[in-house]
């Protein structure tokens, strides 16, 4: 199969052209926070018998039904934001008629990103201004990219998963993180494609005559597209932090 | 899986890649020249063939032109093609030796070839001896053309096997390299995926668990030890995570041990000095106390002082006032002996009126001189009548009140004896006082020596060294930070577990004393 070199001036622009559209794409400086649940579960998590004879409490409060909720959040931009930047303050909102019995800080990137809080606070953090109404208010700070807090709440009358909500300046939302399984799926579905044409590759005479040298660049496409599925199924998943609940 | 078996793994499967991929390149292009070579044979043989045609027309064309000419030179052309043309058949049998087809072949054309040369010298030969016309005949009338066509007819055959063979060759070879090619290519894919995919994902998982290293200690050196990581692998990673929270816990503990006896200090300091401050208070009021005590002491001794002073001073005025009372009842006693002289004198002169005339008349002989006197002293003696009146009735007063002083003298006396004995009494008990009080005042002594010494003792224990002891165990709280830091900065985390296991904090008794 000869290679027609008139293609390749064509080809060649439009990989240009996409390498370019992605640098520019990556090269866009643009403000972003998001948050990410890194764990959202009860407490008390026994069923059966044993859960109506156990009982945890907290400060006299029980801990039948409460959950732990850890809540990172996180500068997922390239630019900083500046404590001037947030038009509010910083919310993490239960349902209606939950109760948060307790908040605390119990990671920051850096970890001596409390000192860039200038607030003062009455509970055990600087980022703490507030928590009342199933609804925890963290005071403003310096956040450069990358940088995190992740805010650990035990609550009660828990229906659904907390919220980030704030106005931030040039951020138009506070978004969820969520993970994204775009280059296991190309891996996964290039994988499979490599099999099937490896596969349709291989002469039936050249297996009948053991003509393993014609055989074996299919067996080695064959590989390739094995590794390239396999490495698709099995992409790690992206981890945020090393909270262990 | 361990590091140490991802990396062998890595390395294995690609060396498995490179050497597979290696060993399939190598047969391939092993095939390739192989199969290069079977064309090059082909195609050096069909080449064989088309310069056999050629020297046999060339060999044909010099020796016609001799016979016809005459002429030398077309003659030696035509020797010297012979042994070319008989050098090519050699070749081409040699050339295809390998193939029994085309071997007979060969020797068929050989033949024929040999044959044909045959007969070219025979015409040769019959115009060198009968002249040109003998020969003109023969190659009129010979089989030339059967010998060409045949000739033509055996080079043909063996030329299209060649070809077809060439054909099939090329075909071959190129399909050999194009497998070669496509080995070479999907091999270098495997193995640049193999390496790429895998190192990207151990590489990520390798920066996962560091940069999840490297936020722990970073929380960890900022006193947030409850951190625990979970690198989710069963590596040597896991193993430092395992260590890392262990250390965490270890600090954790450290510290909480810390904090509990530095607030332990801070109690049993915060007692101290509230016992402190209670001994001082308590010094101070035994101060104040035995200032009071000490100036009731002095009081009472100057009172005492004062009171003996006065006692002294009494003493001695009773003493004198005795003496001055022994003189006056002395005297009393003089004079009431000498009035009751005077008065048994009287009574005996009243007794006696004789002896009261006679004193009468003394008397009044006395009263005659005093008479005379008194004419003398009339003057006076009428003055000094009602002075003697009133000094004897003074007298008598007198004799009265000494009679009174002497009793109330008496009483006076034995008052003063009993005040005397009163005043011994007194001065046994104000000595006794006295006695007690410097005993008291020893003991208040002993005690304030005592109290002197528990201060001085108290002064002397050596707040300092609890101080030194806090700020000791602070400066082993920093060091523990100082830990967590150098743990961040470091990584080594096997030498911070060492760290921490010879920094095992002991905490102190402050329950005992200093």
């Amino acid at each position: 199969m000869e290679f027609d070199f008139r293609l390749l001036a064509p080809l060649v622009t439009a990989v240009g052209i996409t390498v370019s559209i992605i640098l520019w794409r990556l090269n866009q400086k643009y403000k972003a926070l998001s948050y990410n649940i890194l764990w959202h579960a009860p407490v008390l998590n026994v069923k059966g018998l044993a859960r109506q004879e156990l009982d945890i409490r907290y400060a006299g409060e029980s801990l039948t039904d409460a959950y732990l909720s850890v809540v990172e959040i996180y500068n997922s931009g390239h630019l900083a934001i500046s404590a001037s930047d947030f038009q509010t303050n910083l919310s993490i909102e239960f349902n209606p008629g939950a109760v948060i019995l307790s908040t605390s800080i119990i990671e920051t990137v850096p970890g001596d990103l409390e000192e860039r809080c200038k607030s003062k606070s009455e509970y055990s953090s600087a980022f703490i201004n507030s928590v009342k109404d199933g609804r925890a208010i963290l005071n403003p700070v310096f956040m450069n990219e990358r940088d995190s807090i992740t805010v650990q709440m035990l609550v009660k009358n828990v229906k659904a998963k907390p919220i980030v909500g704030g106005h931030l300046l040039g951020v138009k939302e506070i978004t969820p993180w969520r993970s994204s399984r775009l280059l296991p799926t190309i891996l996964t579905q290039v994988g499979a494609f490599v099999m099937a044409f490896a596969m349709l590759g291989v002469q039936p005479n050249d297996l009948i005559t053991f003509a393993f040298e014609n055989v074996l660049p299919w067996s080695l496409l064959f590989l390739l597209g094995c590794v390239l599925f396999n490495a698709g199924l099995f992409w790690p998943k992206r981890r945020r932090t090393g909270f262990v609940g | 899986m361990r590091v140490s078996k991802k990396l062998t793994l890595i390395a294995a499967g690609t060396i498995s890649i490179i050497i597979v991929v290696g060993a399939t390149s190598l047969l391939s292009v092993a095939n390739l020249i192989k199969a290069n070579e079977q064309v090059s044979q082909s195609k050096e043989i069909v080449s064989e063939l088309n310069l056999l045609l050629a020297d046999l027309t060339d060999t044909v064309a010099s020796q016609r032109a001799y016979i016809i000419s005459g002429k030398e030179p077309y003659f030696d052309s035509y020797r010297r093609s012979i042994p070319a043309t008989l050098e090519c058949v050699d070749t081409i049998r040699t050339l295809v030796a390998d193939s029994p087809t085309q071997s007979g072949r060969a020797e068929k054309l050989s033949a024929l070839v040999k044959d044909r040369l045959a007969s070219l010298d025979v015409t040769l030969q019959l115009y060198k001896t009968k002249g040109p016309q003998a020969a003109f005949d023969r190659i009129k009338n010979g089989n030339s053309l059967s010998f060409k066509l045949m000739l033509q007819s055996a080079i043909d055959e063996m030329k299209q096997h060649e070809l077809a063979l060439l054909e099939k060759r090329d075909h071959d070879m190129r399909r050999s390299a194009s497998t070669s090619q496509m080995t070479i290519v999907a091999g270098c894919l495997l193995a640049l995926a193999f390496v790429t995919i895998f190192n990207y994902l151990f590489g990520h998982s390798f920066l996962s668990c560091i940069r999840q290293l490297i936020r722990a200690a970073d929380n960890i050196k900022h006193g947030r030890f409850d951190l625990s990581i979970d690198t989710n692998t069963e590596d040597e990673f896991a193993e430092l995570a395992t260590a890392f929270n262990t250390v965490g816990q270890q600090l954790q503990l450290a510290t909480g041990t810390i904090e509990e006896n530095k607030k332990n200090s801070a109690v049993e300091f915060h007692t101290i000095q509230v016992e402190k401050e209670s001994a001082q208070d308590a010094h101070d009021e035994i101060l104040t106390k035995f200032a009071l005590i000490l100036g009731q002491v002095h009081a009472t001794k100057a009172r005492l002082s004062l009171l003996l002073e006065e006692l002294e001073t009494g003493s001695g005025r009773i003493e004198e006032s005795t003496a001055e009372l022994h003189n006056r009842c002395r005297d009393i006693n003089t004079v009431s002996q000498s009035m009751t002289k005077d008065l048994l004198e009287l009574r005996t002169a009243s007794d006696a009126p004789d002896q009261f005339v006679s004193v009468v008349d003394g008397l009044l002989n006395k009263l005659d001189t005093l008479r005379l006197a008194a004419d003398i002293e009339h003057s006076r003696a009428s003055e000094s009548n009602s002075t003697i009146q009133v000094f004897t009735q003074r007298l008598r007063e007198v004799g009265l009140d000494a009679q009174r002083d002497k009793q109330e003298l008496l009483k006076a006396s034995a008052r003063a004896r009993l005040m005397t004995n009163d005043l011994v009494e007194c001065y046994g008990d104000a000595v006794n006082v006295i006695e007690d009080h410097e005993k008291i005042s020893q003991n208040i002594l002993s005690e304030l020596a005592r109290l002197k010494d528990i201060i001085k003792q108290l002064n002397k224990l050596d707040l300092s060294s609890v101080l030194e002891e806090h700020s000791a165990l602070s400066e082993q709280t920093t060091e523990h930070f100082k830990i967590g830091k150098s743990v961040a900065t470091t990584s080594s985390v096997g030498a911070v577990v060492q760290v921490v296991d010879d920094s095992q904090v002991v905490p102190k008794d402050f329950s005992k004393p200093a």
